[in-house]
């Protein structure tokens, strides 16, 4: 089945003040997008959109239907981790894949299916029965990441997944990304180009709520003269 | 909204917090109904459980508070609220979920004091002489009061983030409701609209119920109060997303 993201000119503005400004991108099944820009770009406010989690001018259609249109139920179509990872700590990491596989209408057998397969992707397997208070930050990280996608979603949407992780965890996670994209649509955000440039095949340039550049990663690679996505960066938007 | 329900109720029993709440709601009611001097039923010299139901509501003021308070504000606090906020499910199941929790939590509570209704009927001379339908009303008079207490609860813990607002705030509102606003019957200068204003408190509905009366407008009184503030929360959920 086909897959399509539009994102047709979307806005928010903050009391007052606009940190998004007729944002715009298409993406389909296998596009994996990378968002980035410096603090305070608009990387976050675009990804809590596509999660419908604030109000914003403009539209993003899933299938060509609209998000503002979808009831609550549909959003099981959108897997979304959020930049703090806020997670249940007390909960088990069983028990916590459980409520989510609960509010995401997974029950019983389905349930436990999807389980075993996120729990196996994400190296959690001899984690199961801890308390996610027990674990490391990395370890935390893979519990959100497991979450988010435990329902199986078209789009998933993760706002700087490899945080706090150390650099063998690192490339577990890229190579998981990889994986997940190839019958789905991936958006992320980062502050590490190097991640970018090794997990995506998009990207997107934010500065001050606008797209400065947006872009297939091999022709802007071409087009710079294959130097680094750090240099290219630094270029379009100097400090 | 199942689901958040069964999640609320097994954070609240799996915590210490869950534990203390409950000891302490049974501590001080224990207190003042059988050791107390000033207020104990064996002084009263009536078998009834007229002394709890005037004391229950000034302990439920102080319990409805601390769990509320918890209950959205201490998530947001957390950012644990975003979780729920990004799954399949509707802003009015997630609220309905922790209202029905909180509700239920208290019903709990009431349910375990009818050991008390024993023990009463047991000590009533000759035995078994005791008002049941007084009893059955009050208890259905105290179970719509928690109710309405608990969507007020909610609604100040979805208005603020400060966990120590939202139960000073709930504290204050529930005593305002429940005697804050009688009291001003004691101002001659305003009689003309004290009866008015009498029925918009939770005593003179709850005292309805206490009475052994089950009136029905004061059944709907509550209902209102917990559909209106459910609402409250909802729209303020709605406008914390703008």
């Amino acid at each position: 089945m086909s897959l399509n993201l539009k994102v047709n000119s979307i806005s928010k503005i903050y009391s007052s003040k606009k940190v998004l400004n007729n944002v715009s991108f298409e993406l389909n099944k296998g596009n994996i997008l990378g968002l980035i820009g410096k603090n305070g770009a608009g990387k976050s406010t675009v990804l809590k959109i596509l999660s419908s989690l604030i109000d914003f001018g403009g539209d993003v259609l899933i299938n060509q239907k609209s998000i503002k249109k979808m009831d609550a139920k549909s959003k099981k179509q959108v897997g979304y981790l959020s930049e703090n990872n806020p997670l249940y700590i007390d909960f088990y990491i069983s028990e916590y894949l459980n409520f989510i596989g609960n509010l995401n209408g997974l029950f019983k057998d389905s349930l436990q299916r999807r389980k075993k397969v996120v729990i196996e992707l994400c190296g959690l397997k001899n984690f199961e029965n801890e308390k996610i208070k027990n674990l490391s930050k990395g370890y935390r990280q893979r519990v959100g990441i497991a979450s988010a996608f435990i329902h199986d979603p078209d789009i998933l949407i993760l706002d700087e997944p490899t945080t706090g992780l150390d650099p063998s965890q690192i490339l577990e996670i890229r190579e998981l990304i990889k994986n997940l994209a190839k019958n789905k649509i991936v958006i992320f955000s980062s502050h590490l180009l190097n991640e970018i440039n090794e997990i995506c095949n998009k990207v997107i340039f934010l500065d001050k709520g606008n797209i400065v550049l947006k872009s297939n990663i091999k022709e802007l690679k071409n087009r710079y003269n294959n130097i680094s996505l750090d240099k290219i960066f630094n270029k379009i938007i100097p400090n | 909204m199942f689901t958040i329900f069964k999640k609320e109720i097994n954070v609240f029993f799996d915590s210490l917090y869950g534990i203390i709440i409950f000891s302490i709601f049974f501590l001080i009611n224990g207190l003042f109904i059988w050791v107390f001097p000033s207020s104990n039923i064996f002084q009263y010299g009536i078998s009834s459980l007229d002394i709890f139901f005037d004391i229950v509501p000034y302990i439920f003021i102080l319990f409805i508070s601390s769990i509320t308070m918890k209950i959205i504000s201490e998530e947001r606090n957390l950012g644990t609220f975003e979780i729920l906020l990004s799954q399949p499910v509707s802003n009015k199941d997630i609220i309905l979920g922790k209202f029905l929790s909180s509700w239920f939590l208290s019903i709990l509570l009431i349910f375990l004091t009818f050991p008390y209704w024993i023990t009463i009927y047991n000590l009533s001379n000759p035995l078994g002489n005791i008002d049941h339908i007084i009893i059955i009303n009050s208890y259905i008079g105290l179970v719509l009061l928690v109710g309405a207490m608990n969507s007020i609860g909610i609604f100040f813990s979805s208005l603020f983030q400060n966990q120590i607002i939202s139960f000073l705030s709930s504290c204050f509102i529930f005593y305002l409701l429940y005697e804050g606003i009688d009291m001003i019957n004691y101002y001659d200068s305003i009689n003309l609209v004290d009866s008015f204003i009498d029925h918009f408190t939770f005593s003179y509905h709850y005292s309805n119920f206490t009475r052994g009366i089950f009136q029905i407008n004061s059944f709907i009184y509550f209902i209102i109060v917990m559909i209106s503030f459910f609402y409250f929360s909802l729209i303020n959920l709605k406008l914390s997303l703008k």
